[in-house]
């Protein structure tokens, strides 16, 4: 399994995790109908996306919070476990940004068709100032974190960092996507 | 940013093409800091360069993976532009990626700030292109070097172009750089006339 130096680690996750709020920040003026708009029936819309996105952050901002303020202080490695590098892997698109493995979301993690778009953008703004926050830490990535799938499941938060952070690429790479295909420029 | 720094990144940008005061101001004003430590990719393959950069400390380097093989295309430190151009210009998935080697301090102006301080400043895009045709002679002629030059001639020209390159980026990227492997590289320090 990968090894990292906990602050290059960090240092990645934490210039993705901006980018990502960068790009999402563009969408502040956009209207509520371009947010909603599927590119295709069953195809998410810009606002679905950022809604699935939200669900998790509202999961794992929280729990990440909880274990990190308990946790010791920062090793300088951290050594990524099998099922953390596993979902963080399944993620990634390749590098020609093509998804490989298509994936239905979990029942409780889809987003209805029509939605308060701007107030879903602005809910996805604080999440992720918060998910910087949460990696400027200097605490123990090998402490534990309760995953959405099973509360029995626990990956390393240095593990669930990856996972969110792959995880909103992926989705980010699709809300592209989708504006493109009918014609916005984001 | 300190003074000194400013004078120096407007020298850069006036040399390229002198621009009004006002439209450097524009740029000036747009840019945002940015610390990333080093081996921290900026661009992966297959994203779209969101960012236009100017390198203020530090050392990047662009690459090319194929299969097991990596090849550098270039390097930017300061004060160079940074950012993968082509795919920031066209909007396309970048085929290369863009890695500090050390830790960096850069500016950095969004795709969509600079499209806008384009619309307000037409001249800019003067110097765009200026600046696209400097990087094509520049990417030519290495293609023309790499092609044709010994790894004695490569050496030479590497260090006649950028002499400064042997203090700031360690000597092991430069011999991937011109295709030489590294103890060959040390020796030809040692020997070769430049």
């Amino acid at each position: 399994m990968p090894v990292f130096k906990s602050t290059e680690l960090l240092g990645q996750l934490k210039l993705d995790a901006q980018q990502i709020l960068d790009r999402v920040e563009m969408l502040r003026d956009t209207d509520n109908e371009t947010l909603n708009r599927q590119p295709e029936l069953n195809s998410w819309s810009i606002a679905q996306v950022l809604e699935h996105l939200n669900f998790y952050s509202r999961t794992y901002n929280a729990k990440l919070q909880e274990h990190l303020s308990a946790a010791k202080q920062q090793q300088s490695e951290f050594k990524s476990g099998w099922l953390g590098n596993y979902f963080t892997k399944m993620m990634e698109p390749k590098a020609d940004g093509v998804v490989v493995n298509k994936m239905s979301a979990p029942k409780d993690a889809r987003p209805d068709a029509a939605l308060n778009g701007p107030a879903v953008v602005a809910e996805f703004i604080g999440h992720q100032h918060q998910l910087l926050k949460l990696l400027d830490q200097p605490k123990d990535l090998s402490v534990r974190v309760p995953t959405s799938i099973s509360s029995l499941i626990k990956l390393q938060a240095g593990d669930t960092f990856r996972f969110l952070i792959a995880h909103q690429r992926r989705h980010l790479a699709q809300a592209q996507r989708a504006a493109k295909a009918f014609g916005y420029k984001w | 940013m300190t003074e000194e720094t400013m004078i120096q990144i407007r020298r850069q940008i006036n040399g390229l093409c002198p621009l009004a005061s006002v439209t450097i101001d524009a740029l000036m004003d747009s840019w945002e800091e940015l610390v990333v430590k080093r081996k921290t990719v900026l661009t992966r393959e297959g994203d779209c360069e969101g960012y236009l950069y100017v390198v203020l400390e530090g050392i990047q380097q662009a690459v090319f993976t194929h299969g097991d093989k990596e090849a550098t295309l270039v390097f930017t430190y300061p004060y160079s532009f940074s950012g993968i151009i082509d795919s920031l210009l066209l909007q396309k998935p970048a085929t290369y990626r863009l890695e500090t080697i050390t830790q960096s301090r850069l500016l950095k102006l969004s795709h969509h700030q600079l499209m806008e301080i384009i619309r307000e400043h037409p001249t800019l895009e003067t110097w765009l292109w200026k600046a696209l045709a400097s990087v094509l002679a520049g990417t030519l002629q290495r293609q023309c070097e790499l092609l044709t030059f010994s790894a004695e001639e490569k050496f030479t020209s590497l260090l006649r172009r950028s002499p400064q390159v042997l203090n700031l980026i360690p000597h092991k990227y430069l011999a991937a750089y011109i295709g030489v492997d590294a103890s060959t590289f040390s020796k030809m320090l040692g020997s070769v006339r430049v």
